[in-house]
């Protein structure tokens, strides 16, 4: 154990750490951000209301409030599941986005990119004409019809990839590209066979938080925490994947099995988004690649914090889109898009040459 | 024995490029690998490593089937240095060379104390300390060739695979590089196996315990550089006349044309 | 294997979030079952500015929201009432004149030296108009979409909506092609053939009754369309009459889907003002999905919608009034959404279903 230091004093290799102080900060912007969502809105509500109601509501105040019951309606059944559910979806998005990436070593994979999320709003769809009553109470066949979607379109994409020579990275794109645009084809020609009741679902796949109810946020809880478990469990298995397959192979990763796991969790995760806020594309870009510029590519920092990223992002996402032309709404999706394309065109010139396509 | 290759052929498509090669290898031996391109030295190096699966025969790495053992297991026993892999650029160096680890490391387990002393010692037995605040993107061949070095060696296995670790470099790294194989080697004080494949003759002649030469996929001559590399065995193999005389220091043989 | 286990495990944890939070008072609530749809609602009342002596204002004042048990149903055969009806007194014979020109939207003038025989009505409004001036036999095409008057079954269908087959409309050989949006126009023109854009009406409902008599012109049913034009312009008056007396009715929510909803500037926000009804989304440009916050805080008296369960569904609605009565007025499409002869029998369905009682 000679000279684990050079001539600087200076430790060479520093013992990873977890990025709790990170996280925590990026709690704390979750937190601020969420606040905000909750007290702005189209309503103009005092802020002093919206904590008496809030505070009421977690029984830490006790006092009558005089507050008119369209207030509490606005914060309690509108904003703040709508917060909640665009907080959950957005962390999804994130890190769901991060494992595409660290997976297909693709910077530019986004679970709205690779066709996972068409695929899903097809599996979706498919179930909203099916007529069979999709939620019973508090069990839904929305995330799982999503997932099935999800699950067939990113293996199709996958193998497309791998079938073809070398160049996964715009193979993949491409395939997946071609899986989205297929799946949102069927979704039509399944929606002009259809009545023309069915206007929801188009606007369901716009995707929003127009119709964010706390129900929604109960549903894909236990999806996502299933999901993102096992993501964060493999965070460091992540890492070696980063290597040519057979160099992580020589390092002692199965990596068949690290791969079949990794795409359904986050598949599962993506469908959970996906099912109760239709399609909304580039959080799941946006979100690893802030990160990465920050903080490098160690996936036991990059999957946390990319999630927190890409729930602050949405939140104030779904804010914009609600509030900026008001008494209307946007739908998210044209926030995200509007900062996503800029971003997407900004990755696609700094990886050019260099990692995109390989020595 | 560590090291046991019993049969073993390997077709690509219709091509052999392995045919029966039967090869055993004893603890302490530093074994080049040398033959003209395409006579399968690093298919071979594959197939220890169990990047690829032989058609035929079998591999006993410590008595136990290679097949049979799961990719830690064996990566445990065997590191490898592949020939220009395909490195992501934006991973820091010290990083890389942690990935070493992962072999020793369970599912939820991460790196203690212990593993990132070791990742430190390799560091600096391959002298790429200074490096420790850059990227794999941001290095030279020779710089990128010990950090390889330097993650198989934090892999801590005794049997280490290295397919031309001097192939795109200068002479003088060429050297560096070579000796501070041979030094890993010898830390092992005589249990580790290390192969290498390599078309510099010279050098495997100068620094190899033992010479295996190939000739389209099989072994031609097994022994001793000396026993190896004769004139009879060059010019059949390679087909170009040569000279042979001894280094009048190491007392090796050295080719000359 | 990996895949069922964890689809598995996630249902059973679904189930058991679902159970465990079953017993919470959060769960999507169906209205109060206690409170039947029948029970008065307290509406407030509204301001006359003077008296009708002929009008029953005591009915007016008490103005019952609650859909009615027996909604007033119009007779299907109405219409073809009003145009067997000798003419109204009130006007001259007229002519039809030839050559007429007719300015179309964009301000291009297309000139008629007899009326056409071989019609491509792209636009259900159109069709139904020239049915119900007595010239359907002209129209030989039309869009898959159009589905009234019957007589449309046999005529043939050149694509849907929004789609085109040109090739088919260039062997069927019109002499006119009507068009309510201008993709196709100039393709068709450069064919050779004779294009008219009237774009659908989305603004003034009283253009509608100058649709009527340009079709007039046209096909030279002049005094038909004259007829369905009077008798628009005079059930509309009749309306306007009826309603003058008061300064405004209750406020309204049209959700056209997913909380899209018709702005002032639209033939619906035009509807609700002659209706004297006071449009929720008054500061909408024409139509927008409007932010729920907004829908609770200008608490509509009266909500339209065509799919009322996703709002009855949805908890943050649940203290508004049509849904805590179960009275979202589920609107007859059909009428109001083809601005041509029928839009007046869905307008005066509006009318009947808010204003019971005051139209005899």
């Amino acid at each position: 154990m000679k000279s684990t230091t050079n001539t600087n004093g200076q430790d060479l290799v520093l013992p990873y750490k977890y990025p709790w102080n990170k996280i925590t900060i990026g709690i704390i912007i979750i937190f601020i951000c969420a606040v905000i969502g909750v007290a702005v809105g189209s309503v103009y509500i005092p802020v002093t209301s919206v904590f008496l109601i809030l505070f009421s509501k977690l029984n830490l105040f006790n006092g009558s409030i005089e507050l008119t019951p369209a207030w509490h309606t606005i914060i309690w059944n509108i904003r703040f599941p709508r917060v909640v559910l665009a907080l959950l979806v957005g962390a999804s998005l994130g890190i769901s986005g991060a494992t595409y990436q660290g997976l297909f070593k693709n910077p530019l994979a986004d679970p709205y990119l690779i066709g996972v999320a068409s695929g899903a709003s097809l599996g979706a769809t498919i179930v909203f004409l099916s007529g069979i009553p999709f939620t019973y109470g508090y069990f839904s066949l929305l995330p799982i019809a999503s997932f099935c979607g999800g699950i067939v379109a990113v293996f199709i994409a996958y193998l497309i990839s791998i079938k073809s020579s070398n160049t996964h990275l715009s193979t993949l794109l491409l395939a997946g590209l071609a899986i989205g645009a297929f799946a949102t084809a069927i979704t039509g020609i399944l929606m002009l066979r259809s009545d023309p009741d069915l206007r929801p679902l188009l606007s369901w796949l716009m995707g929003g938080f127009i119709r964010a109810q706390w129900s929604h946020s109960i549903l894909i809880m236990p999806y996502m925490i299933i999901g993102v478990s096992f993501i964060l469990g493999y965070s460091r298995i992540l890492n070696t994947m980063q290597l040519e397959e057979y160099y992580a192979e020589s390092l002692g990763v199965n990596t068949e099995k690290t791969k079949r796991i990794l795409i359904v969790s986050a598949t599962l995760v993506t469908a959970a988004a996906v099912s109760f806020s239709g399609l909304i594309g580039f959080v799941g870009l946006i979100a690893p690649h802030i990160i990465r510029l920050l903080w490098g590519t160690d996936y036991r920092t990059l999957l946390p914090l990319s999630g927190i990223v890409g729930a602050a992002f949405l939140i104030l996402a779904d804010l914009t889109a609600r509030t900026i032309v008001n008494p209307i709404e946007l739908p998210v999706g044209i926030i995200t898009a509007l900062v996503g394309s800029p971003f997407f065109v900004y990755v696609l010139l700094k990886t050019k040459g260099s990692t995109v396509d390989g020595s | 024995m560590v090291l046991d290759l019993q049969n073993i052929s390997f077709k690509y498509g219709n091509v052999n490029a392995i045919q029966e090669i039967t090869a055993h290898f004893n603890p302490g031996e530093l074994v080049s690998l040398v033959g003209p391109n395409g006579a399968g030295k690093t298919t071979l190096l594959k197939l220890i490593s169990g990047t690829l699966k032989p058609s035929s025969g079998k591999i006993y790495i410590y008595d136990q089937l290679s097949h049979n053992l799961t990719n830690k297991k064996r990566a445990v026993w065997i590191s490898m240095v592949p020939q220009n892999p395909k490195l992501p650029d934006e991973i820091s160096i010290p990083d890389f060379v942690m990935l070493g680890r992962n072999p020793h490391l369970g599912l939820l387990q991460w790196e203690s104390k212990k593993d990132f002393d070791i990742a430190r010692k390799s560091m600096s037995l391959t002298e790429i300390d200074y490096l420790s605040k850059r990227k794999l993107g941001e290095i030279s061949g020779g710089e990128r060739q010990r950090t390889m070095l330097a993650l198989a060696i934090t892999q801590e296995s005794p049997i280490m695979l290295l397919d031309e670790p001097t192939s795109n470099l200068d002479i003088s790294h060429q050297i560096k590089v070579i000796k501070l194989i041979r030094k890993i080697h010898e830390q092992k004080s005589g249990f580790g196996v290390t192969i290498l494949a390599i078309h510099d003759l010279n050098i495997a002649a100068q620094f190899s315990d033992r010479i295996l030469l190939f000739s389209k996929g099989s072994i031609a001559a097994d022994g001793t550089p000396k026993e190896v590399l004769t004139k009879n065995n060059i010019e059949s193999i390679y087909g170009s006349e040569v000279t042979i005389i001894t280094h009048p220091e190491h007392g090796t043989p050295v080719i000359i044309s | 294997m990996f895949r069922p286990i964890l689809l598995n495990t996630s249902i059973a944890f679904v189930l058991m979030i679902g159970m465990a939070s079953c017993s919470e008072g959060s769960s999507p609530k169906q209205p109060d079952p206690a409170a039947p749809a029948s029970t008065p609602v307290p509406i407030k009342p509204y301001i006359h500015k003077q008296i009708l002596p002929s009008t029953p204002i005591v009915a007016l004042t008490a103005l019952p929201i609650t859909k009615k048990t027996q909604s007033q149903k119009f007779p299907k055969d109405r219409i073809v009432k009003y145009f067997s009806t000798p003419s109204p007194p009130t006007y001259e014979k007229l002519t039809a004149q030839f050559p007429v020109t007719i300015i179309a939207r964009d301000g291009s003038e297309v000139v008629f030296n007899k009326p056409p025989e071989r019609i491509i009505a792209y636009d259900a409004a159109a069709v139904e108009t020239i049915f119900a001036i007595g010239q359907g036999h002209r129209i030989i095409g039309t869009h898959s979409w159009v589905s009234h008057p019957v007589e449309v079954e046999d005529i043939e269908k050149i694509g849907d909506a929004f789609n085109m087959n040109v090739e088919r409309i260039l062997d069927l050989d019109p002499d006119l092609v009507f068009l309510f949006y201008p993709t196709f126009k100039e393709e068709l023109e450069k064919a050779g053939l004779k294009v008219l854009l009237l774009e659908s009406i989305d603004d003034d409902l009283m253009k509608m009754a100058d649709t009527f008599r340009t079709w007039g012109q046209i096909t030279g049913a002049v005094n038909e369309a004259e007829i369905l034009a009077k008798n628009f312009e005079t059930r509309i008056a009749e309306i306007q009459f009826i309603l003058d007396p008061y300064h405004s009715g209750p406020s309204i929510f049209q959700d056209v889907g997913d909380l899209w909803t018709p702005g002032n500037n639209t033939l619906m926000g035009n509807v609700f003002q002659l209706l004297k009804l006071k449009n929720v989304a008054y500061d909408v440009d024409n139509y927008g999905q409007l932010s729920p916050e907004i829908i609770i805080d200008r608490d509509p008296q009266i909500i339209i919608s065509s799919t009322p369960d996703l709002l009855y569904q949805n908890p943050a609605f649940n203290k508004l009034l049509p849904i805590k009565n179960k009275s979202i007025f589920k609107s007859n499409d059909d009428y109001l959404s083809i601005s041509g002869p029928r839009f007046i029998l869905g307008l005066e369905e509006l009318a009947n279903e808010f204003y019971p009682g005051l139209f005899k």
